[in-house]
């Protein structure tokens, strides 16, 4: 009886948890969400996993959705943590309420190529290359999820890192250097995954390091795997990481 | 943090190490540093390239440190950074002191088979990769200039003392030290025949048993410093002396057989196939029995017969893809090209679904174009958005949407805006001139007046700039087969639109089978008459049926209907103009008197008449002809004919009562019989294509220059 009171109890806190980051962060992700619907509608050319652009937005809502989610003021921490709710439990309703906005994009996504509303308007625009290429264009679902998770995944580590690592609260030196860390490693990304990626494949797969840890699955996949590979170690060990962080967070009232 | 907090700061770090992978095993990071490249700069003395080496890794072990154990992640960032641009900067030190970087030499990197030796060193096949201090180790060099065979151009020779001609002898042994003089690179200038001769390496290419002979121009090596080496290509033009008599000897023993081949001209057509074919393809252009051969060489190399399964035909894919890879190239034409037509004839299923999967890049054009599967069109517009070969290859359909598509992308590629992007006017023309070699790689009918539209604009737009891909844009036309109309509406734009002058638009004009191509060359020949002889020249090497009537009336002009006063090309330009009035017109010539007779012969005798099926309808007059005389230059034409029927003519006029005629049949029989002797004794590899090479002038050093050997016998 008990339990199962406490059960319905975290469940209201939850849903009440989730009604208050959702608030947080609509204002913020509609407005992405609708550039990238805007940008895949009105792309004349075929979409491609290779579409810096595209990737770009993706990183973008990753980056938007994990710092807003995992900004909290001082007062709001406070109410937060002193529900009553494991740190595990709150931590893992909110990672999980950040990656579900991105699937939703990615739904999204999906339902304007694969219905044929990106092909209509692009038939109307005189777009030589429509209706052929409608479901080769479905890849992007694919590099808009893992550059999506992938800032997600970086921007809520670093974040949550600086909460434990560092007294008092973040300066606008360290949101430049968080942009900053992003942008670099983003070009790196891009160079490596996407342009010259059969090289950097080539060059990646004579690295001492790459042989040491990843040249098995080098040696058999190709450059899009190679940032799938990526963005699988970041998840795991970010999560993890965010979650250690999360557990010893230090809050005071 | 504070001290009492119990997070765990390895883990911290760990993450963060994993999140700065990409940054660590950035291709610019040091990852080229290996424990072999630090050797060789220790070995070679390269204190420079070492010291920016060692700088390199303890940045990038300060980044691991700074990131796993320190967790300092702007620090690691930095350092991270710091490290690439540091090795950036080395290779634009690579770029200007290559001397202080391990150097590598890179010959023919895209021909496959060439033997590479230096000073008789044998160095191995291309494409060739050696170090500088693995090629010193084998190779030492030679105090005294050696020998040569001969020289190509030898007539040149004497020329070469003013240095002004010295670029135009190619060698049999090539002087040039590749790692002497590594400020000097890119320039072509740079190089002379003294300080070559000097440089004690002497180069020798040999393919399949033929030397090839390069020109001390063409020597000329492109550097880039890239990795850990910095890499010097060159891939000289060779030319191979003995590959004319050596094409001769086989098409010899395949006239013999009556273009039956043997197994043994298959076996060896096969096995030199890198050299040979090429030329032989060509000879097959013109004589239908050489392609018929060349058929049956594909067919028993890969295994090709009648009535063949899928599984069958899918064996031969990968056969074809194996030899691709080993020849580092897929040509055409080429015995690979060849299977692959034979393969797409009815395969369209095999194609589609191996397309990507196990056919390599360089084959896809041929293939798309060849049997355009329907099932891809859709992947190849998809792909077609960057422009290049995709766009060819769906391009090239007979469909209105790759209509579309071709149309849009020229539309784009705007002739008087700059481009886009930082590049500005550079990036422009470089995507012009990528324009100008699509539209030059189109074969589609349906997209043609678009493409003369585009191509021709953008030539006026820029007056000379893009001269050269205008015609090779007319060029890659007149190659193909054109369909009806096409032809004329082809000459018509030639002869009214493009901005060339008026010889170039005539010699492309003259290959053009048109009722243009006429009025245009009568109109141009009456302005200039000193055109004349382009225009026979011309069609000497490209038969044209439509100027059948402009040469009979040139040859009435010139000497009524006799053929003594004419000139011989216009008599060769007869003789392979093969059209129904043409023929009538030369027998009729035939016909009229014995001088007739023996100019044609004559003509045909500098023609290679193995090449001229339509000669057979004249071996049949020639046995009959009774005239000593006649018969001598008869004798002439046919000791070019290698066909037994030639040889059957010649071993009766042999027995004949006159001397002369006797003797001469005598001798070109037995000249035929040297040939087919040398032609088997090439086959069975007891003699080399140089071998063939006769009355060659060997030249040799006498301190200060190369001379002929006979010479400095002669002054001793």
């Amino acid at each position: 009886m008990y339990h199962h009171q406490m059960n319905q109890r975290e469940k209201y806190v939850s849903i009440e948890f989730l009604k208050m980051d959702a608030r947080k962060v609509l204002p913020f992700y509609v407005p992405v969400l609708l550039l990238t619907v805007g940008y895949v509608l009105f792309q004349e050319m075929p979409l491609a996993r290779t579409d810096w652009k595209l990737n770009l937005i993706a990183c973008l809502q990753g980056m938007v959705i994990a710092w807003v989610l995992f900004n909290d003021s001082a007062g709001t921490e406070v109410f937060v943590f002193s529900r009553p709710l494991s740190r595990v439990r709150l931590f893992f309703t909110r990672w999980a309420f950040g990656i579900s906005f991105q699937l939703l994009t990615i739904s999204v996504v999906f339902f304007t190529v694969a219905i044929g509303l990106r092909s209509e308007i692009q038939v109307l625009m005189n777009s030589p290359y429509q209706p052929m290429v409608k479901w080769y264009e479905l890849s992007i679902l694919s590099s808009i999820a893992l550059y999506s998770i992938l800032s997600y995944e970086i921007v809520m580590f670093l974040k949550l890192r600086h909460r434990v690592v560092s007294v008092g609260p973040l300066t606008w030196r360290d949101y430049i250097w968080v942009v900053l860390i992003c942008v670099l490693i983003g070009i790196i990304l891009t160079g490596l995954f996407s342009n010259i990626g059969p090289i950097a494949y080539q060059m990646m797969s004579w690295a001492l390091m790459a042989k040491l840890v990843l040249v098995s699955f080098f040696a058999i996949l190709g450059p899009i795997h190679n940032l799938l590979i990526y963005v699988v170690l970041v998840t795991i060990v970010g999560t993890l990481a965010s979650l250690h962080c999360y557990q010893n967070m230090e809050i005071e009232s | 943090m504070r001290h009492d907090n119990r997070a765990n700061r390895w883990v911290l770090n760990t993450a963060a190490f994993v999140i700065f992978l990409p940054v660590l095993l950035h291709p610019e990071l040091n990852l080229s540093i290996t424990p072999g490249y630090i050797k060789s700069l220790i070995e070679g003395g390269h204190w420079m390239g070492l010291s920016l080496a060692v700088v390199i890794i303890i940045l990038y072990l300060a980044t691991i440190i700074f990131v796993i154990w320190k967790g300092r992640l702007r620090l690691a960032l930095l350092t991270a950074f710091t490290a690439i641009c540091v090795l950036a900067g080395s290779f634009l030190v690579h770029l200007d002191r290559g001397a202080d970087f391990p150097r590598q030499l890179e010959l023919f990197e895209s021909t496959a088979g060439i033997d590479v030796y230096c000073n008789d060193v044998y160095l191995g096949k291309s494409p060739l990769r050696l170090s500088e201090s693995r090629f010193h180790e084998k190779v030492k060099p030679w105090d005294t200039p050696p020998r040569q065979k001969t020289v190509i151009g030898e007539t040149l020779l004497e020329k070469v003392k003013s240095k002004r001609y010295e670029s135009e002898l190619g060698w049999f042994f090539i002087p040039y030290d590749y790692f002497d003089q590594p400020y000097e690179f890119s320039s072509p200038r740079s190089f002379s025949y003294d300080k070559a001769v000097k440089s004690g390496y002497w180069w020798r290419f040999e393919r399949d048993g033929c030397t090839g002979f390069a020109k001390i121009g063409d020597m000329v090596w492109f550097a880039h410093g890239f990795r850990q080496y910095f890499s010097i290509w060159s891939s000289p033009a060779l030319q191979y002396p003995a590959l004319d008599p050596y094409l001769k000897h086989l098409l010899h023993d395949l006239a013999r057989l009556n273009y039956q081949p043997s197994l043994e001209w298959i076996r060896h057509v096969a096995e030199s196939s890198g050299l040979l074919f090429q030329h032989l393809y060509e000879a097959g252009q013109r004589d239908s029995r050489v392609m018929r051969a060349l058929d049956a060489v594909v067919r028993a190399e890969f295994g090709i017969h009648d009535g063949m399964l899928a599984h069958e035909w899918e064996e031969v894919l990968n056969k074809i893809m194996l030899r691709v890879r080993q020849r580092h190239a897929f040509r055409t034409p080429s015995l690979e090209s060849m299977a692959m037509d034979l393969i797409v004839q009815g395969n369209t299923k095999l194609i589609e679904t191996h397309f990507f999967e196990r056919l390599s890049p360089s084959t896809w054009e041929h293939v798309a174009l060849k049997s355009q599967p329907p099932a891809l069109f859709k992947r190849f517009v998809y792909d077609s958005r960057n422009g290049g070969q995709f766009l060819v290859m769906a391009g090239n359909y007979s469909r209105p949407e790759a209509l579309r598509l071709v149309r849009r992308y020229f539309r784009d590629v705007n002739i008087d805006q700059p481009a886009k992007g930082f590049a500005g006017t550079a990036n422009l023309r470089q995507r012009q001139s990528e324009a100008l070699i699509t539209a030059v790689q189109l074969q589609n009918p349906l997209v043609e007046p678009e493409l003369r539209d585009f191509v021709l604009n953008l030539v006026k737009a820029h007056p000379n700039e893009f001269d050269h891909e205008l015609r090779m844009f007319i060029d890659a036309r007149l190659k193909r087969l054109l369909a009806d109309g096409e032809a004329d509406s082809l000459a018509e734009w030639v002869a009214e639109a493009v901005p060339l002058a008026e010889d170039e638009k005539l010699k492309f004009l003259v290959r053009l089978n048109s009722t243009r191509t006429q009025r245009y060359v009568r109109d141009i020949l009456r302005r200039h008459p000193s055109y004349q002889e382009t225009v026979l020249q011309t069609l000497t090497e490209y038969a044209n049926p439509s100027l059948d009537r402009f040469l009979i009336e040139t040859l009435q002009a010139a000497s009524e209907v006799s053929a003594i006063n004419a000139p011989p090309s216009l008599l060769r330009a007869m003789i392979l103009c093969s059209t129904p009035r043409m023929h009538a017109f030369l027998d009729e010539m035939w016909n009229a008197n014995d001088i007739n007779r023996i100019t044609l012969l004559s003509a045909m005798k500098h023609d290679e008449p193995n090449y001229f099926p339509q000669l057979h309808r004249w071996i049949a007059p020639i046995s009959q002809i009774e005239d000593a005389g006649i018969r001598l230059a008869a004798i002439l034409v046919l000791d070019q004919i290698d066909t037994p029927e030639s040889s059957e003519i010649l071993g009766n006029w042999a027995l004949s009562s006159d001397a002369a005629v006797k003797r001469e049949a005598e001798r070109a029989l037995e000249n035929y019989r040297n040939r087919s002797r040398l032609a088997r004794e090439l086959l069975a590899e007891n003699v080399k294509p140089d071998d063939l090479l006769t009355g060659q002038t060997a030249y040799v050093w006498n301190g200060r220059n190369y001379v002929p050997e006979a010479a400095v016998s002669e002054s001793k």
